[in-house]
């Protein structure tokens, strides 16, 4: 029961606090209110005993992640009349989420009706370190190890992209 | 070369070849020459290594126990290596003027190139959705920075940034859609997913048909099908131009390895759901993009427009795929052969009549070409008449099979407008040939030089020719008729229940 209503707490900050992300005019105030979302979610992983999905969530979004974007904003010194001006924005984020919500109506009801509503948890949690180690470790190395590519090409192309030419003709 | 240890080799040089490349870039001892030799020759080795497996049809799991069934490598992912092996090649060869005199080339575009590849290569082989994530974002990303490379342009930066934005955008409707499969089944393997369906009632799987739909998203924005399209104009033109033989050729190519082996392999039972949807997109891919391509002054753009107005066809291949199923495959991958080799050829040409600079040619800038260069006209009149689809070249062909297997399977009124927009392209693409011809020039002779990039752009114009006429005249030559026994072999290797 205690559960179930830190759930819908939960959810609720994470749906207000996204909103806020989207809808924001200064860059701080999204970065902000995402770090917001994100604590809630590693509460989420929390309220489920998943221990090292709540820790990692923690330390790398909330902690690494959001600390760069800060960082980054507040390096920029971004004043009020550098941004855009977007006046329609609050009307392009109404008809953009109505354009979705039939989508969304229909997956709901899927779910609902799908047989994975009456499982209830394992009683045994999943998410802890050792858990998530078998997984990524015996059933999806290859992915793992393709993510370190993927990083790699990532970090190559943010250098060329970010250097200055040494010898421009 | 078949089994085990070359495909070992195929997936592991790419990788080392890039990483060297990129640390000899740091050295003294690197030049653009180098950079561009070592992956020359390492996609020479790799193509030598693979063509042995194409004449048998074939299936094996790559590393069972290690890699958990996830990479498979049988005769369908070696035509699809094999045929982006072959259009980095030739995307480079033909661009070879290009590179040699831009500046834009750093050791970095050289290992990206090959990276891309090796997120390509992944996706022809993979039998899994989160692996084929991972490679369709390596093979992405690297090209997402490839068309940026040329950061001191307005444009480049631009088609970069509109780029990067709405491909992660698009990618993030693929982790949805995984998202939903995987809840509903409990596996991202294509086969378990395959089990799943067979062996569960209609109602049970609403879950999976939601979530291929958002997987369908992605790879419609990936291919440039219409709703999702838009950005294609923009990131083509402001690509350099091998980059861009390099992703309409190629890149669209990978794209297709995988939404093929998504439909015959997951989607066979559940393609009924799908199939308005693309019959839908086809419709307006090929109506938006033939009105696009009408319109554009600048040849770049109009390739790029007509690159639409070709996935369009793609679509109608994909929307006949039937119970039956196997010819329309065929007919996708015959198209998918004759699609490559003149989209990078056109593209190739453009790069190299450019001359390493970055300037918009228009239709005017090709007046008088026909009595100034009448050799690279007549292949560039070659490769525009095999994308129109005029008859004797291999597009012909292409488009052939593609409106017979669409009547086949029913849709006579799609194929019809498929033969009407081949008509329409038939207007934009003999608009070139007319300048080239019917002109007199303005300005004075230009010389091209660099006759390793001339010598590609002949051969690749002869094997369009030879696709579309060759087998009548020499029977022992291998033409038409060969690839469609590779694709027959091709098909036959997906069946095989591998171990």
């Amino acid at each position: 029961m205690l559960n179930e209503v830190l759930f819908y707490i939960l959810s609720a900050l994470i749906l207000v606090s996204a909103l806020v992300l989207i809808s924001a005019r200064r860059p701080i105030d999204a970065a902000l209110s995402f770090i917001v979302t994100l604590v809630s979610i590693a509460a989420l992983f929390a309220l489920q005993g998943s221990s090292f999905l709540f820790a990692t969530q923690i330390i790398i979004y909330a902690g690494a992640i959001l600390a760069l974007i800060l960082f980054i904003i507040m390096f920029l010194n971004i004043q009020d009349k550098n941004l855009p001006d977007e006046p329609h924005k609050k009307r392009d984020i109404t008809f953009s989420t109505l354009a979705v919500l039939p989508f969304t109506v229909v997956l709901i009801s899927l779910i609902n009706k799908s047989p994975l509503v009456d499982q209830a948890l394992p009683y045994d949690l999943f998410g802890g370190i050792k858990d998530i180690g078998s997984v990524i470790f015996n059933d999806y190395l290859l992915v793992f190890e393709l993510i370190s590519i993927l990083l790699l090409v990532s970090l190559i192309g943010a250098v060329s992209l970010a250097k200055e030419d040494k010898d421009v003709k | 070369m078949f089994g085990l240890p070359a495909i070992i080799i195929i997936l592991a040089v790419p990788v080392f070849t890039a990483l060297f490349i990129l640390l000899l870039g740091t050295t003294k001892y690197y030049s653009k020459k180098i950079g561009y030799r070592l992956t020359v020759i390492t996609l020479l080795i790799l193509v030598y290594l693979l063509s042995a497996d194409l004449s048998t049809a074939h299936s094996t799991l790559l590393f069972k126990e290690l890699f958990n069934e996830m990479l498979i490598y049988d005769t369908y992912s070696t035509l699809f290596i094999l045929l982006f092996i072959l259009g980095t090649f030739l995307s480079l060869s033909i661009g070879k003027s290009y590179i040699y005199k831009s500046d834009i080339f750093t050791p970095e575009s050289f290992s990206l190139i090959l990276f891309s590849l090796f997120g390509m290569i992944l996706l022809a082989m993979t039998n899994e959705l989160l692996s084929a994530f991972i490679a369709l974002e390596i093979a992405s990303l690297s090209v997402y920075v490839l068309v940026g490379i040329h950061h001191h342009s307005l444009r480049a930066s631009e088609a970069f940034f509109k780029y990067l934005l709405l491909g992660s955008f698009a990618g993030s409707f693929y982790l949805l859609g995984l998202m939903l499969i995987y809840a509903q089944v409990g596996s991202t393997h294509f086969n378990q997913i395959a089990m799943f369906m067979y062996t569960h009632p209609i109602s049970e799987i609403y879950l999976i048909v939601a979530g291929g739909l958002l997987l369908m998203i992605t790879i419609m924005f990936k291919i440039a099908a219409m709703p999702f399209g838009a950005w294609v104009l923009d990131v083509y033109e402001g690509a350099s131009l091998p980059i861009t033989a390099f992703m309409a050729g190629t890149f669209k190519i990978a794209i297709f390895a995988i939404a093929l082996r998504l439909f015959i392999g997951i989607f066979a039972q559940i393609k009924d759901f799908y199939d308005p949807l693309i019959v839908a997109s086809a419709i307006l891919t090929l109506v938006s993009g033939s009105l696009l391509a009408m319109v554009q002054t600048n040849i770049k753009r109009m390739l790029a427009a007509s690159s639409i107005v070709h996935s369009g066809y793609l679509l109608i291949g994909l929307s006949s795929i039937g119970e039956i199923g196997t010819y329309a495959t065929q007919s996708i991958l015959f198209y998918l052969i004759a699609y490559f080799i003149s989209a990078t050829g056109a593209l190739g040409i453009l790069a190299y009549i450019s001359n390493g600079v970055e300037k918009e040619i228009s239709y005017d800038s090709l007046k008088g070409l026909g009595r100034q260069h009448p050799f690279l006209s007549a292949a560039l009149t070659v490769f525009m008449l095999s994308l129109a689809g005029f008859p004797s070249t291999i597009g012909f062909l292409g488009k052939f099979y593609i409106f017979t297997s669409a009547i086949e399977a029913g849709y006579t009124l799609l194929a019809l407008l498929g033969i009407l927009a081949a008509f329409v392209s038939i207007y934009y693409y003999f608009k070139v040939i007319s300048m080239l011809y019917f002109y007199e020039a303005e300005g004075e002779k230009v010389v091209y030089g660099e006759a390793y990039s001339f010598l590609f752009i002949m051969l690749s114009s002869v094997a369009v020719l030879w696709g579309g006429i060759g087998t009548g005249l020499v029977s022992f030559m291998p033409g038409a008729n060969a690839i469609t026994d590779i694709t027959h072999l091709v098909i036959e290797s997906l069946y095989i229940f591998s171990n």
